[in-house]
């Protein structure tokens, strides 16, 4: 019989890890070519090794939710959930009531990609409407033009229409 | 942050799922192949047919055996590492008539395959105390019902808010330190199989914001518009654009945290731009509330503060003129009357 002691499975398991760190990096590298270009892979490494210690206290241990985690970490900073604008994504990450941590991370991710894809519909949208920025130079002007037009607005919650007349 | 990030990470996360979602980091020992799981699915959508996230989610097995989690960005929750069988699906935290469900469907062989443990818990049920809540400015009872989980309607309608109802007509109009009774929480839940997707319904939320515009008294219709929302919490929302129908009305579906409406009217050397506090109309019984309006009507009103000065007085005489009232710059009914047909609310 084969008996492997704690000793010899501590080994293996930093063997383990050390190989899914290389693993790692060459996965970042091979995605984000142009973001990792100028860091070394010694440094590369350490970063990685860092963020999955990260990875580790929000519960994230397969080597997915770890390779996916470390896609954030590259999008946003290595420490992105430190950042006090990021507050969010720290809660999305440990909150009790949003499933186990797998669950955690789904949810964060797609969040993130939510934000991003409206975040540049909306700068499209603007843009092809004529962008709000272009009026403020006219601003005033217009605003005087809208007191001539006798514009009126009204608003409502959802009630049933009601054609008005001018004030 | 542009496209390219948002198809980056898409990109990159979805590499990401060819690892193993088994094998931990730095383990020397593989998971057992052998162990079959199965796994259940639940999206939630809102009036506006359009994901909710954010929404809590439970499937309960047994009295001490729950799942919780929260819809992701795309309304979506998925439970893992079930046994095959029925479980009971709710959400938990919204009254039984605030959500339903609308349809159910199977997972493909590939979705509804699953492994590892399901982590069942215990826990708390959330509080179901009957709560009086004193409103502050700039809460409705569609900001107030989402709060706590209630259909608007519900809320609204329920017995003990008959007298406010009677005093304010309107339930998006709503006076600070006025009470809203917002009654206990009545649990409901589904019967929930594995290896389907469950389709539900958030009923109420969003509202519709509706804003009408004319010039010189006739419907700006077919008039390209674009509306930004902002929220309290700052939270992302999509613009939305459109065109107005033929009595001049924007209509826009808003989250029930937003604090402001940001009309974009027109395209090119036309185009104006109008910004709307939402939910901070004061009751029409009130100067403040008769001073929201005729600003919003286009009359000038200097100070929203309640007090009926001659800056106030003025506004009021102009619009009584306009409308062939009595011009004596005091706020009686008749004015009232038709500043809220004016107004819509």
């Amino acid at each position: 019989m084969l008996t492997i002691r704690n000793a010899q499975m501590e080994v293996l398991s930093a063997q383990q890890r050390q190989k899914f760190v290389d693993a790692m990096c060459e996965f970042l590298r091979l995605q984000f070519k142009q973001e990792l270009q100028g860091i070394s892979q010694t440094s590369l490494q350490a970063k990685v090794s860092a963020a999955l210690n990260s990875a580790s206290r929000y519960g994230l241990r397969s080597h997915r939710d770890c390779c996916r985690y470390l896609n954030l970490a590259v999008t946003y900073g290595w420490e992105f959930e430190q950042l006090p604008e990021n507050a969010w994504m720290r809660e999305y990450l440990t909150d009790p009531n949003a499933g186990n941590p797998s669950q955690r991370l789904q949810r964060l991710i797609s969040q993130c990609i939510y934000q991003m894809e409206v975040k540049e519909n909306n700068r499209q949208m603007r843009e092809a409407f004529g962008t709000v920025e272009n009026l403020d130079a006219d601003e005033e002007e217009q605003y005087d033009e809208l007191e001539e037009d006798e514009l009126l607005i009204a608003n409502d919650w959802d009630k049933p229409n009601d054609l008005g007349q001018t004030p | 942050m542009t496209s390219t990030l948002a198809e980056n990470l898409k990109t990159t996360d979805q590499a990401a799922q060819s690892q193993s979602s088994q094998h931990a980091v730095g383990d020397t020992a593989a998971p057992c192949p052998l162990k079959q799981r199965h796994a259940l699915e639940a999206r939630v959508i809102g009036e506006d047919d359009k994901p909710l996230a954010d929404i809590g989610v439970e499937l309960r097995k047994s009295a001490t055996e729950k799942l919780r989690a929260k819809t992701d960005a795309n309304g979506a929750v998925r439970y893992d590492g079930l046994q095959a069988g029925g479980y009971q699906l709710s959400l938990y935290e919204l009254d039984q008539e605030a959500w339903e469900l609308i349809k159910q469907e199977p997972l493909t062989d590939a979705l509804a395959k699953s492994s590892g443990d399901a982590g069942w818990q215990d826990f708390s049920p959330p509080s179901r105390e009957k709560i009086d809540h004193l409103v502050i400015e700039g809460e409705c009872v569609t900001k107030l019902a989402d709060r706590y989980g209630f259909f608007p309607d519900t809320v609204w309608d329920w017995p003990d808010n008959a007298q406010l109802k009677q005093s304010r007509k309107d339930m998006n109009v709503l006076a600070p330190e006025d009470t809203l009774v917002i009654p206990a929480r009545r649990d409901k839940e589904i019967p929930a199989q594995t290896g389907n997707r469950y389709h539900l319904k958030r009923k109420g939320i969003p509202a519709k914001l509706r804003v009408r515009f004319l010039i010189a008294g006739e419907p700006r219709d077919n008039v390209p518009y674009m509306v930004s929302i902002t929220t309290l919490d700052a939270q992302t929302v999509a613009d939305q654009q459109g065109m107005t129908d033929a009595k001049g009305f924007v209509s826009v579906f808003v989250p029930p945290n937003a604090s402001t409406a940001t009309v974009v009217l027109d395209k090119g050397k036309w185009q104006q731009t109008y910004e709307f506090n939402l939910g901070y109309i004061d009751p029409i019984d009130t100067v403040r509330g008769v001073q929201g309006r005729l600003r919003d009507l286009g009359y000038a009103i200097e100070n929203e503060d309640g007090i009926l000065d001659e800056n106030t007085q003025a506004a009021i005489q102009l619009f009584q003129l306009d409308h062939q009232l009595k011009v004596t710059g005091e706020i009686d009914q008749a004015t009232r009357d038709k500043l809220k047909e004016k107004f819509l609310s």
